[in-house]
């Protein structure tokens, strides 16, 4: 058992792993708990994709991969603002139709690069956790204090277009400027984990951590809490997973995610259930409190 | 001016004629035309009924399915199937809970289908190969048999559509309605994912399991903003899905672009270019009405008639 934890523990690029996995959790469980709340799922998914491009252009002129991912996943945020205001097209379908083409001419990019360099087509999208440097843990601490900060800055802002749209709009809040400016943040965040874990698991890192915090509380702070621990015990046991069987590290921890988010939910259904079962009467009998609580006809 | 005819019909005919990949680009013209049916006809289903984020989870979904086929050597449709089929009804149990949205379970589900399947193929040496097979086929690998496969699978799917056709299309433009007058739009939801599941499927060899995504909803998408009526929207999404296939097919041929990936910014092209010269909603319509709008608030005004208000103030 301690050979089971040290050995892996002991090794620099395992602790660079973890270090990366818990920066990246603080950053994914805030900006998760916000997507899980506004309802922007399908939108994260496309931006995860959409980066693709920008990244395979970046690496063909030798540019920063970073700064590629970010311009194209912002162009494509653009353009699906401006096609879901024909009156004929849905957002969703305006979401599913433009990340699917930009996904696919960074496949044909990458197709023009395949001959100079194969396998690396698997390294964009799936990362190399155990490959992290010390300027890409670095990198994500500065993003990571950068968007956490101007989240702060609108947080009140950010809560109560979550909550109610239409009330934010009529308080006079500019809500389409403040999904633009959220959706820049998931953009940082996702190119951010891309030497880690890849765009297409950021997605999962941005989604189910919220999710899972969403099934097991009703109040912001405490889901924002829960949904960090969720991806650092993932991050954990995803990590020593991927050390002991030798299987992509990444998408271990993705898949650790996944089962924490099953076990709320196992969780909380079981609590429904027996929460009926728990609110007996002293007679033995169930309760039924909707009748009891009724105030009696003519009182 | 007859030569210039002859050389662009030997330009256009060569790729299929070529000594070395003409069968195989025969066989890659007519499963993508296959493909362009079917995904016209499921495809429109789907943009009216705005399913296309359930599609998208259905289409990574299967990766895992045809993983653990590949592992444990059993037939590839099979595990796809089984595995789309596991994934739809797994976002249908959760979406249930009322805490958690519809979108946030699918994005959860989907997300951890997909990377279970890179993690079982990567229990595999040397999987980076296989797995850009998986996720984005191999468009001059189809056999005949394959091509076989796809033509009656796609039969049968027309067929089924066909018969359902009235049910379909009442759900598709007016759900609530639908369920009032006593249709069973749930089971019709259910009927229809296992349609797209099946055409998921066939697709696989040739075009992968995320791209298939654009096969099934960009054509559509197209053909709803250049018609307002249902039946004319499914030949045209053909027709588009066709043309961006021939296109593609010359794409990957003379500028030795990766042959399904070419298809779908073709196809994506066709979809902005609608955006712009839609009839109905385009942007040039668009600026032209509003043109016309400020030119007739421009006469009035200099009529004397009525001073005309500004935009956007009280």
């Amino acid at each position: 058992m301690l050979n089971f934890l040290s050995d892996p523990l002991n090794q620099v690029f395992v602790q660079r792993s973890l270090l990366e996995m818990l920066l990246l959790g603080l950053l994914c469980g805030v900006v998760s708990s916000y997507v899980v709340l506004r309802g922007v799922a399908f939108l994260v998914n496309a931006l995860g994709h959409a980066v693709f491009p920008g990244i395979v252009i970046a690496y063909l002129v030798g540019g920063d991969l970073f700064w590629g991912g970010l311009a194209a996943g912002l162009i494509v945020v653009v353009s699906i603002s401006l096609a879901e205001r024909n009156q004929q097209v849905s957002e969703s379908t305006a979401i599913g139709v433009l990340y699917i083409g930009a996904f696919g001419l960074g496949i044909v990019l990458v197709s023009g690069i395949k001959r100079a360099s194969t396998g690396s087509l698997d390294n964009f999208l799936f990362g190399q956790l155990f490959g992290v440097g010390w300027n890409d843990v670095l990198n994500t601490l500065l993003v990571s204090l950068l968007v956490l900060g101007l989240i702060f800055l609108i947080r009140k802002e950010l809560l109560l277009v979550s909550f109610d749209t239409q009330a934010a709009r009529a308080l006079g809040l500019p809500v389409g400027r403040l999904k633009l400016v959220f959706l820049i943040l998931v953009a940082l965040t996702v190119v951010t984990g891309l030497p880690a874990v890849g765009n297409i698991l950021m997605i999962a890192l941005l989604i189910t951590p919220g999710a899972t915090a969403r099934l097991l509380t009703d109040r912001l702070v405490r889901m924002m809490i829960i949904a960090v621990g969720v991806v650092v015990v993932a991050g954990l046991v995803g990590v020593l997973a991927s050390y002991h069987l030798g299987l992509a590290p990444g998408a271990c921890v993705v898949v650790a995610l996944t089962v924490l988010f099953l076990l709320a939910l196992l969780y909380t259904s079981v609590k429904n259930a027996l929460g009926d079962r728990l609110s007996m009467g002293p007679t033995g009998k169930p309760v039924n409190r909707r009748v009891e609580n009724q105030v009696p006809p003519g009182a | 001016m007859a030569d210039f005819f002859n050389n662009l019909w030997n330009w256009l005919a060569e790729p299929f004629n070529s000594l070395y990949a003409g069968s195989l680009i025969r066989n890659a013209f007519w499963e993508l035309l296959i493909i362009s049916v079917i995904g016209g006809v499921v495809g429109t289903y789907i943009v009216l009924r705005g399913l296309v984020f359930i599609v998208d989870a259905l289409t990574h979904a299967i990766f895992p399915g045809v993983v653990i086929a590949f592992l444990i050597g059993a037939n590839f449709f099979l595990g796809a199937f089984i595995s789309a089929l596991a994934v739809a009804l797994v976002i249908a149990l959760v979406a249930r809970n009322r805490r958690v949205s519809e979108d946030s379970s699918i994005g959860v589900i989907f997300t951890g289908a997909f990377a279970l399947g890179v993690v079982l193929l990567s229990s595999q040496r040397s999987y980076g190969r296989s797995l850009e097979g998986f996720l984005f086929g191999d468009i001059l690998g189809i056999t005949t048999l394959d091509l076989w496969v796809t033509g009656i699978v796609g039969l049968l799917i027309l067929g089924a559509i066909f018969l359902f056709r009235k049910e379909l299309l009442f759900s598709a433009f007016d759900a609530v309605m639908a369920r009032a007058a006593g249709l069973p739009v749930v089971r019709l939801d259910l009927f229809l994912y296992l349609l797209i599941a099946a055409t998921v499927v066939v697709s696989l060899p040739a075009v992968g399991n995320i791209l298939v995504l654009a096969f099934l909803v960009t054509p559509s998408a197209t053909a709803r903003l250049f018609t307002n009526r249902f039946y004319l929207m499914m030949p045209i999404a053909v027709v588009i899905g066709m043309l961006s296939s021939l296109v593609g097919i010359y794409l990957g041929y003379y500028a030795n672009v990766a042959g399904s990936a070419g298809v779908v910014v073709v196809a994506t092209g066709f979809f902005i270019i609608g955006l712009l010269v839609s009839p109905h909603s385009g942007l040039f319509v668009r600026v032209r009405q509003w043109r016309q709008w400020r030119n007739q608030l421009r006469r009035a005004s200099q009529n004397g008639l009525e001073k005309p208000q500004p935009e956007g103030r009280a």
